[in-house]
């Protein structure tokens, strides 16, 4: 299985070793401290284990007379311990077993009832070992016990320290685990979200306007270069759209202006037929201008996409452009049974559908119609059609389906306006005869 | 002032055009065919000629020398009673449109343009603002007295039913251009009425067969799926 090259599953990973390391390292460093290690005679715990074995084993037999039941821990304690002795006392009764007891019992039954506990150290041969005393309430009454020989290893401590702490050790655990679980779960989170949030933020970057930016200041540490360089980025986008937006607008008046001046001294040309062949030309230009000046903007910048009515769109554009058609004696209807939403640039999509319905008029053949289906909208017309063959060049800019047409540039820019939208156009024929040109929306822009 | 514009359309102009040859051109042209016409070419002229003069009618060019003819539009619309506006520009993709448009301009006339179609654009824009201030509306010999709600060919009273008077009201407030399906629908049902789907349709038969009985010279054109457009015939 290959590993998600992700940041916060790595570093919830090395979190979770370094707290699983932690669990252990400090568990038996806790230990240790709790007890003494250093010389295990010195260690008091084993014969305190000792004494509570003993404690729990005195009793009476029938008789009432003070007797030590015989135990599987005590049993066990006299075989691995050779040194193991001990007395319990009770007023003048005692119990005592094992070897060598060092005579203690004299100078401790001066402190009998007063005692609580007490550790000393007695020499058999060349060894030291460590004894003990303590007053016990057992089940035949207060007694005193008395040991000695008991010690324990490192590894017993340890097992006997846990006993004796297990509340400890388990609040420990408790919190390293709760470290471990915050470790995997929280992490990913921590590190995720700002990313989440400036990807979301980015996300909302839709071109236009411009001037939108990622929040940098509110990201972040780590993030903030990233941020950063992303924005700069965006600010040499904005500066490049906005200097060929002044570039198109100072074209568009350089070109339009002289073409104003020309079409008005036409006025003052004197043959009428040389007149009107003139001012159908300087149309003619100011009509390649404006679609070329069009086309230009629509393929120098980012589409401002918003949910787009397609069917109030059509209404739009053919109520527009009706009293131009119903004064060229051609009528408009729209089909719009239902409602139909896309995700789009209306800006471009109605510059499109008017290039279509203007178009269509002209060729039109006394009835235009629009409609709209789901995910498109078709313009049909009665007029000649366009021939199969020069289907795909009437695409092309300057391509013209013969003569009267216009400029030959509004199917382009339908066409570069449908490409902008992931969608395409295609030409085809109306059931009574003439063009029918279709606007064909991808599925992905369709908005159910 | 008002019969004066409404009988022979003459109106009185302030055109603001930096380029000379255009501007004089434009004052010769408007002032045939319109009335008295002024020119400026700065947006300081501009200001200084609205202060001392009422004007119906503001034609615009963006792009002067001292700033965006844009601007002017705020201080115009504040101006009783209020010039029409039109502006006039060789930016004239959708967009600067639709901001020209929500920046309070009537109309929008992209250059080079046709000098009857700006001429066109002024009679229209002209007769919207009197349509929405008058309360008398002229389409062809029609007359529609929007206070007394009467109808007259001419001088002769046309009696409508109240759906009808309603229609024609809107129709004719907006003359020469497409008034959509809803806002007729709107205009002539209450909510409780129930609407059949051609019932509007039917209306418009009845009212177009009425106008016609009473020889009236206007026409009612059907856009299918989208309105109606009144227009002198």
């Amino acid at each position: 299985m290959r590993l998600p090259r992700s940041i916060t599953f790595r570093a919830s990973v090395a979190v979770a070793c370094l707290t699983a390391v932690l669990l252990v390292g400090v568990t038996v460093l806790l230990i240790s401290v709790l007890v003494t290690i250093g010389d295990p005679d010195k260690s008091p715990e084993g014969s305190k284990y000792a004494a509570r074995i003993l404690r729990d084993a005195v009793d009476r037999d029938a008789d009432g007379r003070l007797i030590l039941k015989a135990s599987k821990a005590l049993a066990a304690l006299e075989a691995d311990r050779p040194f193991f002795w001990y007395v319990v006392r009770a007023g003048d009764e005692a119990v005592s077993g094992g070897p060598a007891q060092p005579p203690a019992g004299a100078w401790l039954q001066g402190w009998a009832g007063r005692i609580d506990h007490a550790q000393f150290e007695y020499v058999v041969g060349e060894r030291r070992l460590l004894g003990y005393a303590a007053s016990e309430e057992t089940r035949a009454g207060p007694v005193m016990i008395e040991l000695g020989g008991v010690t324990f290893s490192l590894v017993e401590e340890l097992l006997f320290g846990f006993g004796h702490n297990t509340p400890l050790i388990v609040a420990y655990g408790v919190f390293l685990l709760l470290v471990m679980i915050a470790a995997v779960w929280a992490i990913p989170r921590l590190i995720a979200r700002p990313v989440h949030a400036m990807a979301g933020a980015a996300e909302a970057i839709d071109g236009l306007p411009a001037g939108r930016r990622l929040p940098a200041a509110q990201a972040p540490a780590e993030l903030r270069p990233l941020a950063g360089a992303f924005n700069r980025a965006l600010e040499r986008i904005d500066a490049a759209a906005q200097a060929q937006r002044t570039f198109l607008s100072n074209a568009a008046h350089e070109l339009r202006t002289p073409l104003t001046r020309m079409r008005m001294r036409l006025e003052r040309v004197r043959d009428v037929g040389l007149r009107a062949e003139l001012i159908a030309d300087v149309q003619r230009l100011s009509g390649i201008v404006a679609t070329l000046l069009h086309l230009a903007r629509l393929s120098g910048q980012p589409l401002a996409r918003a949910r787009v009515d397609l069917v109030a769109l059509a209404r739009m554009v053919v109520a527009e452009q009706a009293p131009a058609a119903l004064a060229a004696d051609t009528e408009l209807a729209l089909e719009a049974p239902r409602p139909v939403i896309v995700t789009g640039s209306e800006m471009a999509l109605r510059l499109a559908l008017t290039n279509l319905v203007e178009n269509a008029v002209r060729h039109g053949g006394g009835l235009v119609t629009v409609s709209v289906a789901h995910g498109e909208i078709a313009v049909t017309d009665r007029g000649a059609g366009v021939p199969e063959a020069l289907r795909a060049e009437v695409m092309k800019p300057f391509a013209r389906a013969g003569a009267g047409a216009g400029a030959g540039l509004g199917l382009a820019i339908v066409a570069q306006v449908m490409a902008l939208h992931g969608g395409t156009v295609t030409i085809g024929e109306a059931e009574e005869g003439g063009a029918r040109v279709s606007l064909l929306f991808p599925k992905e822009a369709s908005v159910p | 002032m008002r019969e004066r514009r409404i009988k022979g359309l003459i109106m009185r102009v302030l055109v603001i055009e930096d380029d000379p040859e255009l501007g004089a051109w434009l004052r010769a042209t408007l002032t045939q065919a319109l009335g008295p016409c002024d020119l400026v070419t700065s947006l300081e002229d501009a200001r200084a000629a609205i202060a001392v003069a009422a004007f119906d009618l503001v034609v615009i060019d963006r792009q002067l020398p001292d700033g965006e003819g844009m601007s002017l539009l705020a201080e115009l619309r504040v101006l009783r009673p209020q010039p029409g506006t039109i502006l006039l520009t060789a930016l004239d993709d959708p967009e600067e449109i639709a901001n020209a448009l929500d920046g309070g301009a009537d109309d929008y006339v992209g250059k080079p343009f046709e000098p009857a179609e700006l001429i066109a654009r002024m009679r229209a824009v002209l007769r919207r603002l009197s349509a929405a201030r008058d309360t008398v509306i002229r389409v062809g010999n029609l007359r529609f007295d929007s206070v007394q709600r009467s109808v007259h060919r001419d001088d002769t009273p046309i009696v409508l039913p109240r759906r009808e008077l309603a229609l024609l009201e809107l129709l004719a407030r907006r003359a020469g251009r497409v008034v959509l399906r809803e806002a007729l629908e709107g205009a002539v049902y209450c909510f409780d009425d129930d609407i059949q789907s051609n019932a509007l349709d039917s209306h418009v038969s009845r009212l177009r067969r009425r106008l016609r009985e009473a020889d009236c010279e206007v026409v009612i054109r059907s856009v299918r799926g989208v309105g109606y457009m009144l227009s002198a015939s």
